[in-house]
């Protein structure tokens, strides 16, 4: 009898908290939280574009069963922000297609699950419709990865690159791109680039495996076309600038891959999107610091957590930013960039706490940032080269350099925009030469110095 | 006559068998042979049981390593058993999750989580480990690939369900006999589903 006394206490207290008064949208709402009330509508939402039969992500979350049966591991990966996959701090530079979820959802699903993840009564709202096929409709030019490649069940995780022949008998500029993968399960995210010199198609040639390894295609001048990563949809280019795709070059595939549990065969394909007019304005493309990284000295000690590197440049004409997207290996851990405005304002641009280099992203502006000519933009990455960091994928850690495999480092933030006066292009290109040049001696300078390091170590 | 009952009565018919004749684990019917693993009693060789969701990615990414545990440590005659822990699964979808991984183990479809309290399982993938006494010798993770849910290593650093084996093995005691497994939360069985 005392048994049954403190079960209904516990249903009561059960009910109680599912009842908890949450903020939702601004809104204060009371009432239990169940499925088919409010539950339902978040995860459509927010998770079933990845989480459907066919996509990226495990597991369908559609119905009350799906859901329900993972409302435990639904908690705890929202509440630790793994899911849904989104990494730029909140409040620090707005971006279009933010997967972040707002904390009321959060404590909306935590409420649901400590209430014992309830169906409640009526139906559950109708799933949500999604569109088949691409995205962004009939392409102009699909083009896919010429064999399929396998990736083994087992192991690390692998980086290759996979030139395809682009058909066009002219070049064409391209205002819209969208990826599809067939082995959906282990393609993490894969980057796009233009060859115009055969390198990509010499490397592959090199041995039987379609594709060639390494982490960044490793090709000098390619053009890119930005990518796709897990959860991330069609790239669309600023109208006045689309980019330009060479006749007869080679479309790289810079592809992750995460092994399964199983071989997986994987064709890739993208679907792109002509412009009939060509570029009236030329993207603006600059890196801080320049090149990955790779004339930033980039030195880090075993056992260093806070190794930090850091660039700046001023601009010269206003420009308009339209995407940031930071690059580094798997020690990278915190991303910052901002401009620092002639007047002594400051605009936030990115910021990544926590890098995860599993979650390569492009982050679009929601509206393009101005900024007036005397700007400074600056960025500050970090490295946590501890044995502590369980990304590290030297165990124990070893002294770290700047290169292309999986064991080096990079980093870098890389900034998409547009002069706001196109007559102002050169003086704008012109020192981001300038950088560009000075880092490309300190690049050099590195690299004797390293290799004495290198020589004086193994000795 | 038999060779039409199909698959799943014949199931249903060897656990109504299996109750009958007083078999306390009756839904631990290996799901090819019908034949009832006693786990956690003394007098069995060591035994593996292994946790299993068959759409968790962790779950399923330790698979091949799950694989080479069992087939070596074979030789030194310890059990593997893979425990499929989603009451809602049928014999078919577990034939086929096996195939499609390779997995050769004995496989059992734990509806009544029986298992899962036995060894005190929260998460996939976790392991058990039953040594000859039929004492809970280690519970925890496979090895460290997982740091946290989406952190996985470049490699593992550390093997403990394999330290613990060769523990078991040598008669001695296991160092960390419990650890805490990274993956997929086992849910709580609905109240009809309970024993």
């Amino acid at each position: 009898m005392r048994r049954l006394g403190s079960m209904t206490a516990l249903a009561g207290l059960l009910a109680l908290s599912s009842a908890v008064l949450l903020r939702a949208g601004g809104a204060t709402i009371g009432g239990p939280v169940t499925f088919n009330g409010q539950i339902a509508k978040v995860v459509h939402q927010r998770c079933a574009s990845c989480h459907r039969p066919g996509q990226a992500a495990p597991f369908s979350l559609l119905t009350y069963e799906d859901v329900s049966k993972r409302a435990a591991l639904i908690r705890a990966v929202t509440e630790s922000r793994y899911m849904p996959p989104w990494h730029a701090e909140p409040g620090y530079g707005k971006f279009k297609d933010e997967r972040r979820l707002p904390d009321h959802e959060v404590e909306l699903l935590a409420a649901w699950v400590a209430a014992g993840a309830p169906e409640g009564s009526g139906a559950a709202p109708p799933l949500p419709s999604f569109p088949e096929g691409w995205n962004l409709g009939e392409p102009d030019l699909e083009i896919a990865m010429e064999e399929p490649y396998t990736v083994p069940a087992d192991g690390p995780d692998v980086y290759r690159n996979f030139p395809a022949r682009v058909p066009t008998q002219e070049d064409r500029w391209v205002r819209a791109i969208e990826f599809k993968p067939l082995a959906r399960t282990v393609v993490h995210h894969s980057l796009f680039a233009a060859d115009t010199t055969g390198k990509a198609r010499e490397y592959d040639a090199e041995d039987d495996i379609p594709g060639y390894a390494g982490m960044s295609g490793g090709i000098k001048g390619k053009i890119s076309l930005r990518g796709w990563a897990v959860g991330g949809g069609p790239r669309i280019f600023p109208e006045e600038a689309p980019i330009r795709l060479p006749a007869g070059s080679d479309f790289i595939f810079e592809s992750h891959f995460h092994p399964s549990g199983k071989p997986e065969t994987e064709v890739s394909t993208v679907a792109l999107y002509f412009s009939d007019e060509p570029a009236t304005k030329e993207q603006i493309t600059f890196q801080l610091p320049p090149a990955f990284g790779s004339g930033a000295g980039l030195d880090i000690a075993p056992g260093d957590s806070d190794y930090t590197i850091s660039e700046s440049l001023t601009l010269p004409a206003a420009i308009e930013l339209h995407s940031v997207t930071p690059h580094a290996h798997y020690i990278g851990k915190e991303f910052k960039s901002w401009a620092e405005l002639p007047d002594g304002g400051e605009v936030p641009l990115i910021w990544i706490k926590d890098w995860d280099f599993a979650w390569q992203d492009m982050y679009v502006f929601e509206e393009r940032v101005v900024l007036p000519a005397g700007t400074t933009v600056r960025t500050r990455i970090t490295y946590d080269n501890s044995a502590e960091n369980p990304r590290n994928p030297s165990h124990p850690p070893k002294r770290v350099y700047w290169g292309t495999g999986s064991e080096d480092e990079m980093g870098s933030v890389v900034f998409h925009g547009l002069a706001l006066d196109e007559a102002e292009l050169p003086v704008i290109r012109d020192e981001i030469s300038k950088l560009n040049k000075r880092h490309r001696e300190q690049a050099k300078a590195y690299r004797e110095r390293i290799k004495e390091q290198k020589k004086l170590a193994s000795r | 006559m038999k060779q039409g009952i199909p698959m799943l009565k014949r199931l249903r018919l060897l656990v109504l068998l299996g109750c009958a004749l007083g078999m306390l684990q009756a839904d631990l019917l290996d799901i090819d042979s019908g034949w009832v693993p006693a786990v956690g009693k003394p007098g069995g060789p060591p035994t593996v049981v292994y946790f299993v969701t068959h759409d968790c990615p962790i779950s399923n990414r330790l698979l091949p390593e799950v694989r080479r545990i069992c087939d070596e440590y074979a030789v030194q005659k310890v059990r593997c058993l893979l425990a499929y822990v989603d009451p809602t699964l049928t014999a078919e979808a577990i034939r086929e999750h096996q195939e499609t991984y390779g997995t050769a183990q004995p496989a059992v479809l734990d509806s009544g989580h029986r298992l899962v309290k036995l060894a005190g399982a929260t998460v996939t993938p976790e392991v058990a480990l039953f040594d000859r006494t039929g004492d809970l010798a280690y519970r925890g993770r496979i090895n460290n690939l997982y740091a946290k849910l989406g952190t996985p290593r470049r490699r593992p650093t550390e093997h403990d369900l394999r330290e613990a084996l060769d523990a078991v093995l040598a008669g001695r005691q296991v160092s960390m006999p419990r650890t805490q497994a990274v993956g997929c939360f086992i849910p709580e069985l609905r109240r009809d589903r309970e024993d």
